[in-house]
C-alpha cells in the first residue's frame, strides 16, 4: 500500500506520543504576549519577560495558526505549537501581530495581462484596491505551490498571492494561466 | 530636490496650501500601504527643520499616447497631514516584515508609534531617506553620488524601469524598434542584403508567372486553333522551362546568400553578448540564473537565426506573392477576385483563431510534460535515497498521476484538432467551390477563357498559402522579438561596478585596507552589512569570525569590489576602492576561497590563469610550494592533464591546491583566504594550512575561517554578527571579554574535544600495534 505523499501541508494529526518531539515548545497556558503602541510585542512566560519578541511561521502558506517560533533578537527562544491553545484575547492579539506581519496582497482578479520585451504586466484586483504589476522572468517569479496557490513577485521584490487560482473567474484565469 | 520621488504638481500645490516651500525640500520618498493593507499615497518629506507627512489619494488619468500608456497625476485628495520637527526625532526606524515594512517613530515627546507603511520593495529608498534626513538634521555631509544616475522611473511615461541599471521601459518601446534594431545589426551585410532582397522579388515574379504560361497561354493560345502561338508547343515548354531554370537560380541564390550571412549575423551576435557578459558585475549573475542566461546565448540566438533565415524571406516573398497575384488576379476577372480574396482573408482569420486556441491547449501540454518529466528527473537522481526508504510504490504513484495530467492535456488538445480542424479546412473548400462555379458560368456566358479559369484555380491556391502565413506570423514574430529583447538587455546592461575614467595609477599596494561607515545589501530591504567600520594594516593577518549567513563572505566581496557597498566606503592605501582601476586592484588582491572553479585546460594553464605570461618553472614552483605538485606527479599526463568539464576528476583537497597554486603565482599584496580549509580531513587541511602559510609573508592576509584555531595566530579578528563588527580585537583580548568570540571558541573546543580532533594542533603519533 502506497504511504501517503509528503505534499506542502499535508500532514497527519500530530499522535498523542509523538516519536520526536520539539524542544523549547512554550507553554500555552503561562505565555501572555502584549502587543504594544508601536506594533511590537512583548511576552511573559511565567517569571520570564521578554520586552521584545518577533513571531515567525514556520509553516506560513498550509498552516498559518500552527508551529510559531518565538524569537528574541533574531535568536529563537520557544515554539508555540497552536495559537488556537491560547486563551481567546491571546489569540487575537497574536493573530492582530500576525496578520500586520504576513499581510500578503490578495489577488482577486486580473484585468489585463500583457507581457512586452519579455516583462508581464498585470493590472490586479486586490481587496486594498487596483495595482500594476510588472513581472521579470515569469517562470521564477511567478510560482504555483500545492497545485493551485499561486505566487507573484513583482521587479521591485514585492510579493503577491493567490490562494487558489481555480476560483478566478474565467478571464482572469484565462490571462494568468498561460504564465503559471 | 532631486531624490528619491518626483513630486507632481497636485502634491506639491498641496504641501504650499500648508505653508510648505517646495524649493526647500531637500529629499521626498512615497508610502503605498496603510495600516489595513489598503493602497494609500504617503508622502514623507522634510526639509532643514521639519519632516512633513502628506497622506491622501492620488488620481491618474491614464493617457494612450500611440502604443504607450502615460499616468498623469490629475488630483491628490488629503486625508491626513502632520510636521515632525526634526530637533524632536529620537529614532526613525525601518522595521522590514514580510512583503511590507513600516517606519516606527519615537520623539522626545511620545513612545514608538508607526509613521508610515509600504510595500517591502520601497524599503531601500526609506532607508536611504531616513539616513539623509538624520545627516541634515545633525548637519553632517551627504554622499549622493551612488545616487546619480539611479532614476527608477521613464521620464516619458513614469513607469518604474524594471531594470533600474538598464534605462529601458518597455511601456515606450515597442515591438517595431526592437525589430528595427534587429535589423540594423543585418546592415552590417548591407550588400548582401540587397542582393538577397532582389533576387528574392525576382524568383517570386517568375515563379508568379509561371502558372499564366502553363495554363492560359497552353490552353488559349497554344492549344486553341484561333490563338496567337496555336501549335507552338516546344516554344512554349521552351519558355517555361527556361523561366522554372531562372526563378530557381535567383531562389537558390537568395537561399546561398541567406545561408551564408545568418550564421555569421548569429556568431557577431553570440560573441557581442559573451563580450559583454565579461564585463558585466557579479551580480548580474547572481539575480539571472546560469542557466537562464544560457539559455539566452543558446536559445534565443537560435531563435533570431531561424527568423532571418527562414521567417523574414518567406515573409518577402509572400508579400510580393499576394501583390502579384492580386494583380494578376484582377487582370483575369475582378469580379471573382474579389469574391475569392474575402473568402481566403475568412478563412485565414478562421485558422488564425483555430491555432490561438490551440496555442493554449498547447501550453497546458507543455505544462504537464514538464511537470512529469521533473519528476522523472527528479526520481531517478535520487534512486538510492527513494530505494533506501523503500518508498517505489509511492514514487509510482506520484508518477501516474502526472502521467494521468499529461494524457489528458493531449487528448484535449488532439480531440479539438481532430474535431475542429475539418470545419476550418471546409471553409477553404467552400471558396475552391464558389471560384469553380463561378469560373464556369462566366466561360458560359462568354466573360473567360478555360485558360484563365484555369490561371485563376492556381493562384487562388497560392494566394490562401500566403495569406495564411501572414495570420501565423504572429506567434514567430514574438517568438523572436521577445528573444531580441533579452537578447538586447543583456547587451544594454551596464555593470554596477564600474571603473572609473581616470583612475588613481597604483600598480603596487601596500595593503592597509579601511572600512568607513559600509553598509551594503543584495536585495533591497534587505541589509547584509550594516554600518561596518574597520582599519586593517599593511602585512597584518585579520581574521574575520562569525556564525554562517552572519555577512563574512560578503565582507570579503566588498573589499575585492565584486560589489560596492550601497552605503561608506573602503579605501586601500588610503584611495577609495572606487577611484582604482580593476587591473590594479585585481593584479594586487588574490583570493583563495572555498569554491574553486576549474575551467576546462590543462593543469598548468589553470594555475597560470592568475598570470598567463607565467613560466613553465614558476608553475611548478606555485605547485610545489601549495603542495599540490605531489598529486599532480601521480597523473599519467602531469602537468598536461586535462581537468574541467569532461577531464580528470580532482578532489576538493586538490582543486583547492591549485586555487592556491595561482594565488602564490599572482603574488598579490592583499590575500583573501574564504574558508580555504573547510570541508578538508584534517589531513588535507594541514598541507593547504602549511602552504598558505607560506604565501603570508609580507602581505596583508584576510582569513575567514570556521576552525578558530586556524586564526588564532591572526593579528587582530572581527566578529561579525547579524550583519554587524560585534568585537574587535586579538585572540587573547577577545577570550579575555568574554563574549561572543569567547562562546564560539568554547564551543568549537567542546566539540573538538568530543569527536576527538584537537582543532588544529599536530597530530599525535600513531600507536604502534601491540603484538
Amino acid at each position: 500500500m502506497p504511504r501517503p505523499r509528503p505534499e506542502h501541508g499535508d500532514f497527519p494529526e500530530r499522535p498523542e506520543k509523538p516519536e520526536l518531539t520539539i524542544l523549547g515548545e512554550i507553554d500555552p497556558a503561562r505565555a501572555e504576549f502584549k502587543l504594544l503602541d508601536s506594533g511590537f510585542l512583548s511576552l511573559r512566560v511565567g517569571d520570564v519577560f521578554y520586552p521584545k519578541v518577533t513571531l515567525t511561521r514556520l509553516f506560513p502558506y498550509f498552516h498559518e495558526n500552527r508551529y510559531i517560533s518565538v524569537l528574541v533578537d533574531k535568536e529563537e527562544v520557544g515554539i508555540l505549537d497552536d495559537i488556537e491553545a491560547l486563551p481567546e484575547q491571546q489569540q487575537e492579539t497574536v493573530q492582530s501581530y500576525l496578520r500586520y506581519k504576513y499581510y500578503i496582497p490578495t489577488i482577486t482578479a486580473i484585468r489585463e495581462a500583457h507581457d512586452t520585451l519579455g516583462y508581464l504586466y498585470l493590472t490586479a484586483v486586490t481587496p486594498g484596491g487596483e495595482v500594476e504589476l510588472c513581472i521579470s522572468d515569469t517562470a521564477s517569479n511567478i510560482r504555483v505551490m500545492h497545485g493551485k496557490t499561486v505566487n507573484i513577485r513583482d521587479v521591485e521584490g514585492n510579493l503577491y498571492h493567490i490562494p487558489d487560482y481555480n476560483t478566478l473567474d474565467a478571464a482572469s484565469r484565462q490571462r494568468i494561466e498561460l504564465f503559471l | 530636490m532631486q531624490y528619491f520621488t518626483v513630486l507632481s504638481d497636485p502634491v506639491l500645490e498641496a504641501l504650499r496650501a500648508r505653508g510648505v516651500d517646495p524649493d526647500r525640500l531637500r529629499y521626498c520618498v512615497k508610502a503605498d500601504l496603510d495600516g489595513e493593507g489598503c493602497y494609500v499615497d504617503t508622502v514623507l518629506t522634510f526639509d532643514e527643520e521639519n519632516l512633513y507627512l502628506l497622506t491622501g489619494l492620488e488620481t491618474l488619468r491614464r493617457k494612450r499616447r500611440g502604443r504607450r500608456v502615460l499616468r498623469e497625476s490629475v488630483s491628490f485628495a488629503v486625508s491626513d497631514y502632520r510636521e515632525i520637527p526634526l530637533a524632536s526625532i529620537e529614532t526613525l526606524e525601518l522595521d522590514r516584515q514580510m512583503t511590507t515594512a513600516r517606519l516606527v517613530l519615537t520623539t522626545r515627546d511620545s513612545a514608538a508609534c508607526q509613521l508610515a507603511r509600504m510595500s517591502l520593495g520601497r524599503s531601500d529608498l526609506f532607508q536611504k531617506f531616513v539616513d539623509r534626513l538624520f545627516q541634515v538634521r545633525d548637519g553632517e555631509p551627504i554622499d549622493d553620488r551612488q545616487l546619480q544616475g539611479t532614476e527608477d522611473f521613464c521620464p516619458k511615461c513614469h513607469t518604474r524601469y524594471p531594470n533600474p541599471v538598464r534605462k529601458v521601459c518597455p511601456n515606450c518601446t515597442d515591438k517595431g524598434s526592437t525589430f528595427a534594431r534587429l535589423c540594423k545589426m543585418y546592415l552590417n551585410y548591407k550588400r548582401e542584403a540587397i542582393l538577397i532582397a532582389v533576387s528574392i522579388l525576382l524568383s517570386t515574379v517568375l515563379s508568379l508567372i509561371l502558372p499564366y504560361f502553363s495554363s492560359q497561354l497552353l490552353y488559349d493560345q497554344v492549344l486553341t486553333a484561333s490563338g496567337r502561338y496555336y501549335g507552338q508547343v516546344t516554344f512554349l515548354v521552351v519558355t517555361i522551362a527556361l523561366l522554372r531554370l531562372l526563378s530557381t537560380l535567383f531562389s537558390a541564390a537568395h537561399g546561398i546568400l541567406t545561408a551564408y550571412i545568418t550564421p555569421k549575423l548569429m556568431a557577431d551576435i553570440r560573441c557581442r553578448i559573451f563580450s559583454r557578459l565579461q564585463i558585466l558585475s557579479v551580480d548580474f549573475f547572481t539575480k539571472k540564473q546560469t542557466g537562464s542566461l544560457m539559455t539566452r546565448v543558446e536559445n534565443d540566438t537560435d531563435n533570431i537565426f531561424w527568423f532571418f533565415e527562414d521567417t523574414i524571406p518567406a515573409a518577402l516573398v509572400n508579400l510580393v506573392t499576394i501583390f502579384g497575384l492580386i494583380a494578376l488576379m484582377f487582370w483575369i476577372s475582378v469580379p471573382i477576385t474579389l469574391v475569392v480574396a474575402t473568402l481566403t482573408a475568412l478563412a485565414g482569420y478562421l485558422f488564425h483563431r483555430f491555432r490561438k486556441g490551440q496555442r493554449r491547449l498547447h501550453h497546458r501540454v507543455h505544462i504537464a510534460t514538464r511537470s512529469a518529466n521533473a519528476l522523472l528527473s527528479d526520481t531517478l537522481s535520487g534512486q538510492r535515497v527513494v530505494k533506501a526508504f523503500a518508498r517505489e510504490a509511492d514514487e509510482i504513484e506520484r508518477y501516474g498521476e502526472k502521467n494521468d495530467a499529461l494524457y489528458e492535456a493531449s487528448y484535449r488538445q488532439t480531440d479539438r484538432v481532430a474535431n475542429l480542424l475539418p470545419f476550418v479546412s471546409l471553409i477553404n473548400n467552400v471558396a475552391t467551390t464558389i471560384l469553380l462555379a463561378m469560373s464556369a458560368f462566366f466561360i458560359l456566358y462568354g466573360n473567360m477563357t478555360l485558360g484563365g479559369m484555369s490561371a485563376l484555380i492556381s493562384y487562388a491556391g497560392m494566394l490562401s498559402g500566403a495569406v495564411n502565413f501572414f495570420f501565423n506570423l504572429g506567434d514567430r514574430w514574438a517568438m523572436c522579438m521577445d528573444a531580441a529583447a533579452r537578447m538586447f538587455e543583456i547587451l544594454d546592461a551596464e555593470p554596477t561596478v564600474r571603473e572609473t575614467e581616470h583612475p588613481v595609477p597604483m600598480p603596487a599596494l601596500k595593503g592597509e585596507i579601511k572600512l568607513e561607515h559600509v553598509s551594503f545589501e543584495y536585495e533591497p530591504g534587505r541589509p547584509v552589512i550594516r554600518d561596518v567600520s574597520l582599519e586593517i594594516k599593511a602585512g597584518q593577518m585579520f581574521g574575520i569570525v562569525g556564525k554562517t549567513g552572519a555577512g563574512k563572505s560578503t565582507l570579503i566581496h566588498l573589499i575585492s569590489r565584486l560589489y560596492d557597498p550601497t552605503e561608506g566606503r573602503i579605501t586601500i592605501d588610503g584611495v577609495d576602492l572606487r577611484d582604482l582601476s580593476f587591473a590594479d586592484l585585481r593584479h594586487n588582491v588574490g583570493v583563495v576561497s572555498q569554491e574553486t572553479y576549474l575551467f576546462i585546460g590543462t593543469i598548468a594553464d589553470n594555475i597560470r590563469y592568475a598570470r598567463p605570461d607565467a613560466s613553465m618553472d614558476e608553475v611548478i614552483a606555485a605547485a610545489k610550494m601549495a603542495h599540490a605538485h605531489e598529486f599532480i606527479l601521480k597523473q599519467p599526463e602531469g602537468y598536461d592533464t586535462m581537468i574541467g568539464a569532461g577531464g580528470v576528476l580532482l578532489s576538493g583537497g586538490e582543486r583547492q591546491r591549485l586555487s592556491i597554486a595561482r594565488a602564490i603565482l599572482q603574488k598579490p599584496a592583499i590575500l583573501i583566504l574564504d574558508e580555504a580549509t573547510a570541508a578538508m580531513d584534517t589531513r588535507t587541511e594541514r598541507k593547504i594550512q602549511e602552504a598558505i602559510d607560506r604565501l603570508k609573508e609580507g602581505r596583508t592576509i584576510l582569513s575567514i575561517a570556521h576552525r578558530l584555531s586556524t586564526l588564532r595566530d591572526a593579528d587582530r579578528l572581527a566578529v561579525i554578527e547579524h550583519g554587524e563588527l560585534k568585537e574587535l580585537g586579538t585572540h587573547a583580548e577577545l577570550i579575555a571579554r568574554r563574549g561572543i568570540y569567547f562562546r564560539l571558541h568554547k564551543l568549537q573546543t567542546e566539540a573538538f574535544q568530543f569527536i576527538g580532533d584537537d582543532g588544529g594542533a599536530p597530530a599525535p603519533a600513531p600507536r604502534r600495534p601491540r603484538a
